[in-house]
Parts: C-alpha cells; structure tokens; sequence
C-alpha cells in the first residue's frame, strides 16, 4: 500500500512530465479516433451514394425476376394476387423498415413524332419513392408538388435531349403488353431528370406505376419490385433474410439486401474498410511508438531518482509496483482525458459532418447527386485495439526499462550513467 | 560555431534521447509518405483504368456530339486527317502512345431469342489495341483484326440476354447516318468481359469498315482518343487541339468522365481531411518527444546558464540541435518512407481478400491492388512539412528551455 502512495505522490513530484505523458496518451487517442471517425465517415458515404439513388437498401422480387428480368415475373404472381397496399402497410408497421416503394418496369419506343429512341419505363408510387430513394431530386426543369401525376412522364436528360423534347411536350409510348398486344399511350412531359448516372440519364423514363400497369394490360396489383429503406443499412442481408422467413411476403417472393443485390458495392465498400484499416493500423502503430519514446524518455530521466531509492533500501520489485501505479495512473488518466476530447468534438463532426465542397470547390455535386458531406462515425472494433496498443505501448516503455534500472547497482544509478544518459 | 560544435556534443551526449526523438519525427514522415503514397496511387489507378477502358485522356470529336450523340454527328474525312496529321505531329512533345479513331451508336441487337438495346462502338482493330484495354477484356474468342468484316465482339451480358455464343449470328439495327434504318448481319468473334457489369450488357465490339458500311458513315468517324504516358499533360494537349481545330470539339479526361472527375474531387476532399487530422497527430507526438527531453535538461541549462550563456544563446543552441535532429529525422524517414513506397509501388498492397466479383468506382473498373505513387512534389511538400513543422515545434520548446536557466535548478534532481 505504501509504494501505492509512493507512486501517487510521484506523479505530482513533477507535474510537467506527468502532464507530458498524459498529453501524449490523450492526443494520440483523440487523433485515432478522429482519424477512424473519418474512415467510417467515408465507408458510410459511400454506401449511401451507392443505394439511395435507385437501389435502395433491400428489394423484393419474384424469385425468377432477377437477372433477366421478366416481364411476367410478378410479385405474387404465382397465386396470381396480391393485396399490394395492405403488404406494403405490413411492411411499413415493421419497426426495421422506414419506407416502401412499389416498382413496374417495362421497354418501350418513345416518339415525339419527329424523333424517337428506346426507353426504360419505370412505374413508381410518387408518394412512396421519394422516401426510399433520390433520384426524384434530380429533376432540372419541371416542378410540381407530385412529381410524376397520372398521365405525366419524367425523361432523362440524355433521353429528351435525343428526342428534343422539353416540359410540356406531348410523348407517345409504344409497347408490347403482357397479353401480347400492341400497348400505346400519350403522356405529357412533367419534367427532366438529372440522375448523375449516364447510363440512366440515357434510357430512363418514369410514369406513374397505375400507367404502367394499364400501358402492359397488367392488373392493379401487379409490380415488379418493392424497394425498402431501413434504419441501418449495414445490416440489410440480416434484415433481409428475417423478412424471408417472416411469412410476410408472398411464398414465391425473396427479399434481398443491397451487398447481395450489388456485389460491386460490397465488395467496394469492403475494400475501402480493408485500405483504411491498413492505413489506421500503420497510423496506430505510429501514435503507439511516439507514446513509447514520449515514456521511454521520462523513466530513463528517472535512473538517479531509481538508484536513490534504491540506495535508501527499496527492493526492484518494489520500484516496479511504484512505477507500474504511476503508469496506470497516467494510461487512466491520458485515456479518459483523450475519449472526453473525442467525445466534445465528435459530437458535431457527426451530427453535421464537414462539408468536402468548401475544399473541393464548386463542383457539379447537385448533377452527380453524390453527397459532399461527410459524417463522422465511432468505429467500435478498431477504437478497442487503438487503446489496448496504447495501453501496451505505455507499459512496455514504463516497465521494461523500469526493471533494468531497478536492478542496477544503486550506487551506479545515483550517479545516471545508464548508457551515455547525462 | 562555437554553439553549433556543442549542439552537435549534445546529440551524441546523450545518445538515447537523440534516438528516440528522431525515431517519432522519422516514423511520423515515414507514415506520410506511405498514406500519401497510397492516396495518390489509388487515384491514379482509377483514371489509368478509366481512360483504358474506353475514353482515353483526350477525346478530339465533332462539336455537340458528347452532349447530345448522334450517328451524323461526324468528323469529315478531311477533318479527320487534319486530326491524325496533327496528333502525330505532336506525338513527342507531348509522350502520345496511341490514338484511335472510333464510331459509336445506339442500336438495337437482336437474336432469334430476343431484342435488346446495345451501344455499338467500332474501332480500327491494331490501333484499339494499343490505347486501350478492349483486347485484354476478351473472356472467349479472340479480339478482332481488321481483315474482320462482318464480324464483332459482344459483353457477356449480350450474349447471355439474347442467348447467343461464338459463332452465332445476331442482327444489328439503327438509325444511318442518312436517317434511314439500316441493319446488319454479324457473327460472333468474341465475348467480352470489361468488368463493368452495366457495361458488358449493352457493349457490342465491330472493326472500323463494318460500322461504317452498317450506318452509312463512308469514311467519317465519331471521335479520336488520344492515349498519353503523362496524363498530367491531358489538359495541355486538349487546350492545344482546341487551338488548332476551333471548330471541333476538345475534352480532356475530366470533361469527358465527370462523374469520375467528381468521385475524385470527393475522394481527395475526404483524403485532405484525412491527412490534415494524420498531421496534427504526428505534429503532437513529436511536439511531446520534444518538450520532453527539453524538461528533462532543465539542470543542464541552468548549468549553462552560470557558465555564462544568456538566454538567446541557449535558445539558439536547443534550435541548432533541433535542426541537427530534424535533419538526421529527415534522412532517416526519407530512407524508411522511401522504401516501404518503392515496395508498394512494385508489388501493391492487397485488398482481395474479400472480394469475390469485379469491381467498379463511379463507372470505372478497379483492381483490389492499391499500389503506391508518389510524384517528386508530393515527396518534396512532405519533407517541407515535416522538417518546418520540427523546426517550429522545437523553436517553443526552447523558448522554454531558455527561459528555465534558474541557477536554483543546479541544486534540484
């Protein structure tokens, strides 16, 4: 107990170098954290501008649907029914789903009488798709509180581009429908559509899915896909496999979330993750070093002060324990030190994030409906190794040198030569 | 000189001290490097994949075709050897590797199996090979030569939508360059596999002489693209090109890939806050190393202090061995940095562990090899701001340590 109070009352002996180790504890955690609240910032961002364009974070369909998708492969269209607004109200109630949204596709020839081109035709619930995706928000000409009424078209810009048409332009749209007949039906333009993907921009024409549904002699009932948003997008294929095996979908219908139906974001969200940890495992490894010497330098400071004690009659081990209080006292005190800083200033770096324009300038953000900001995230797993390589590091440098002087020859300490030290 | 011998004393004096300082600041540019090394690489392999699979650093094409397309949007024959004649005029001040003259077009593919949307792009086969990555995409067959009349590559989502394979047949039609509707019987050469899935289902590969004969175009072409070794010279060639033909249309590889050049834009927003954080760390480590060892020699100055050294000379001697420090710090990380880039720029760093399908950022395909890349400025910037930030740091310590001369001290452990 007594060389507890010893190495207490060591510490304040000399306050600076106390502040010092501490200092060097605390900003070295503050600055991983930081660092790692970046990365999952980024990885977050990234999955984002992946899924909420158009994608969504889960999608049901048919369980054929996917790849070629067919025309005939319906949602429930195997019992030929489907009670789609009380599904989608289900699915809404679900605490894990924040917003549904049906889909219809469909190919067809786009006219404007002089010009016309092949399109994607995308039946969608107004209403509902603007809670589940963005892509409504590119819109650069045409405004209305709905953005695509019944008997409306919304045209990407590539496509009216081609067609030479604008707002208020009259478009005809011929198609094979599901009963085999010629499908053909006038819609007036609502407004153009900037989504940022050229692809898209290039084919992608939107009507309301009751349009669709009529232009493809479909039944009321009858979509493709049903988009989901949910609360954590990191979790969509759990999510996703637990709606499988919940009975509330159609027994022909599948449920997959946004890794499964995007492999390519996956897989790039997993590479960015890998390239960050290597980087913030190489930075740790760093930031554990400097707390190393930063530590190494004050307990070889101390070989006079070791000899001293020794020479009053204190055995090795008793200076370890001392030294060891002291180094506990400090790793505490560095680690709460630096998690209260992370804590203050996490706070609004991931409530609001730092907006990347100011220093990537201008840009053409709003085209590519790529989000500039980021968001700080807390990285739980790696944060748990930062602080363990820093405990260790603080101890090794304590420790390990503590011993040696603590074995000298008191007489040899008391005069501070270990090594060339002055 | 007096001060700057006993500076010089004074790192060997204490031989440790002098270690572990200049380990932080040499590990600390050493871990600059090798992030900043990575950034910059991985950016490059993103437009060196980019501009290989298909738009190459510069685009020299008739006036609206980028914004608005169309098959009679064309360079004239005459227009088009003005271009080749001034390209390969410029081929050395300006490190050209290749160009190619292309024609694209949206037409609709079609098997007995069904019909399907496919962007039709025709190259002049030798030329293609060398400026971009077409030939090395082939997953079956062969790419193409131009003795191929008749004949194309397909992406594999082609092929698998309208269930066709080598050797069959499929039919091309679309809009000629007269407006009439125009068709064409093809047979597969080859299937093609880019990586990019979107991509490989509407691609559809034919040699130069059969999209002209197919859309009418005689000897006219869409567009040149011009492969460069320095990419860096992209923006100057296309201000130069600009220059020579007013009347035709100049991208570089940003104008002509926006939504990459704002992937990057992002990415190097992100990178600069990254690095801007990784900095303050490295700044705090060597600033406690250093306030450190300056504490630790109170008793020192104020020896030096009664031996007659007034406080500018002391601050002057702690400076002198900070940048002694600094300098051997330099020599150090640079060696260290240096090495660990040189193996990463040759053997990478992989990221495939987890991957399992092809990869693509904002349109571009991406390999799970990130390899380092580090220009002489990059390297230079990190010096400077290692070495300035030291110096600054230890011009605070030693305003301490000079002001800690207390003849009192002498007397203190």
């Amino acid at each position: 107990m007594l060389f507890v109070l010893l190495g207490w009352r060591n510490l304040w002996r000399k306050p600076g170098r106390s502040a010092i180790s501490i200092a060097a504890i605390a900003s070295g955690l503050f600055f991983l954290i930081l660092l790692l609240g970046i990365s999952v910032g980024l990885k977050e961002q990234m999955l984002s501008n992946g899924t909420s364009l158009l994608q969504g974070h889960l999608q049901v369909h048919h369980r054929d649907y996917l790849p070629d998708r067919g025309l005939y492969d319906l949602i429930g269209g195997d019992q030929d029914a489907l009670e789609l607004e009380a599904l989608i109200e289900t699915l809404e109630a679900q605490p894990q789903f924040e917003a549904v949204a049906p889909r219809l596709y469909g190919f067809s020839l786009i006219s404007t009488g002089e010009q016309s081109a092949g399109a994607q035709l995308l039946g969608i619930d107004p209403r509902l798709e603007s809670r589940v995706t963005s892509f409504l928000e590119g819109m650069v000409a045409g405004k209305s509180l709905t953005p695509v009424a019944q008997g409306q078209v919304l045209l990407g810009a590539t496509l009216a581009k081609e067609l030479r048409a604008s707002t208020g332009d009259e478009i005809a749209a011929v198609t094979q429908a599901a009963d085999g007949s010629l499908g053909n039906e006038l819609y007036q333009v609502a407004g153009i559509l900037k989504t940022g993907l050229s692809h898209l921009d290039r084919v992608l024409a939107v009507i309301h899915y009751r349009d669709l549904q009529q232009l493809l002699v479909l039944r009321s009932w009858a979509v493709h896909e049903l988009a989901l948003r949910i609360e954590r997008p990191e979790l969509a294929d759990s999510v996703a496999d637990e709606l499988n095996q919940s009975g509330l979908l159609p027994v022909d219908s599948l449920a997959q979330g946004w890794g499964e139906l995007a492999p390519q974001l996956r897989d790039y969200v997993g590479l960015i993750d890998s390239f960050y940890g290597f980087l913030i495992g190489f930075i740790s490894f760093f930031a554990a070093l400097g707390v190393l010497n930063t530590m190494l330098m004050a307990v070889f400071e101390r070989t006079q002060e070791f000899g001293m004690v020794g020479a009053l009659g204190m055995t090795p081990l008793q200076i370890l324990v001392t030294v060891l209080v002291e180094t506990l006292v400090l790793v505490s005190l560095g680690i709460g030190l630096g998690l209260l800083i992370s804590f203050l200033v996490m706070q609004p770096l991931s409530a609001h994030g730092i907006d990347l324009s100011r220093w990537t300038g201008g840009l053409t953000m709003l085209n590519t409906r790529i989000d500039p900001v980021i968001r700080f995230g807390w990285a739980g797993k790696h944060l748990v190794w930062s602080v363990i390589g820093m405990v260790a590091a603080a101890l090794l440098a304590s420790l390990i040198p503590a011993r040696r002087i603590a074995r000298m020859d008191p007489v040899v300490a008391l005069r501070g030569v270990v090594e060339g030290s002055g | 000189m007096i001060l700057l011998r006993l500076a010089w004393r004074n790192l060997w004096r204490n031989r440790r001290r002098t270690l572990l300082t200049t380990t932080t600041m040499a590990l600390g540019l050493t871990v600059l490097l090798v992030t900043l090394g990575l950034g910059d690489g991985s950016h490059l392999q993103m437009i060196n994949s980019a501009v290989r699979s298909g738009s190459g650093h510069v685009l020299i094409q008739a006036r609206g075709y980028q914004e608005l397309g169309g098959v009679e949007r064309t360079l004239s024959g005459q227009q088009r050897r003005a271009v080749a004649g001034w390209v390969l005029e410029k081929e050395h001040s300006f490190g050209i590797i290749g160009t190619a003259p292309r024609i694209s077009a949206s037409v609709l593919g079609s098997s007995s199996d069904g019909s399907v949307g496919v962007q039709l792009i025709a190259v002049q086969a030798e030329a293609e090979a060398r400026i971009s990555r077409f030939a090395e995409t082939v997953a079956e067959g062969e790419f193409l030569t131009s003795k191929d009349s008749g004949k194309v590559l397909v992406g594999v989502g082609v092929a698998r939508k309208l269930k066709i394979g080598l050797g069959d047949k499929m039919v091309l039609m679309g809009q000629g360059a007269q407006g009439e509707i125009e068709s064409i019987v093809v047979r597969i050469k080859g299937l093609i596999r880019t990586g990019l899935v979107e991509f490989d289902q509407v691609l559809v590969l034919a040699d130069l002489a059969t999209g002209q004969d197919f859309l009418q175009l005689d000897q006219r072409v869409h567009q040149f693209a011009v492969l460069l070794d320095d990419m860096n010279l992209a923006s100057p060639l296309a201000a130069a090109a600009t220059r020579a033909f007013p009347e035709l249309e100049v991208l570089d590889w940003q104008q002509a890939l926006p939504q990459l050049a704002d992937f990057i834009r992002i990415d190097d927003g992100g990178a600069y806050v990254f690095h801007f954080f990784l900095f303050m760390l490295i700044a705090f480590m060597v600033f406690n190393t250093l306030l450190m060892s300056v504490l630790e020699r109170r008793r020192e100055f104020a020896l030096l202090e009664a031996l007659g050294l007034v406080a500018g000379q002391r601050f002057l001697l702690v400076l002198l061995e900070a940048t002694l420090i600094a300098v051997l710090a330099l020599l150090w990380g640079m060696a260290l940095g240096l090495s660990l880039h040189a193996y990463l720029a040759m053997y990478g760093l992989p990221l495939d562990i987890i991957s399992t399908s092809e990869l693509s950022v904002a349109g571009v395909a991406f390999e799970p090899i990130m390899y380092s890349s580090l220009s002489p400025a990059r390297i230079l910037q990190a010096m400077i701001v290692v070495f300035g930030m030291s110096l600054m740091l230890a011009m605070v310590a030693a305003r301490r340590a000079a002001l800690a001369g207390d003849i009192r001290l002498l007397g203190s452990h």
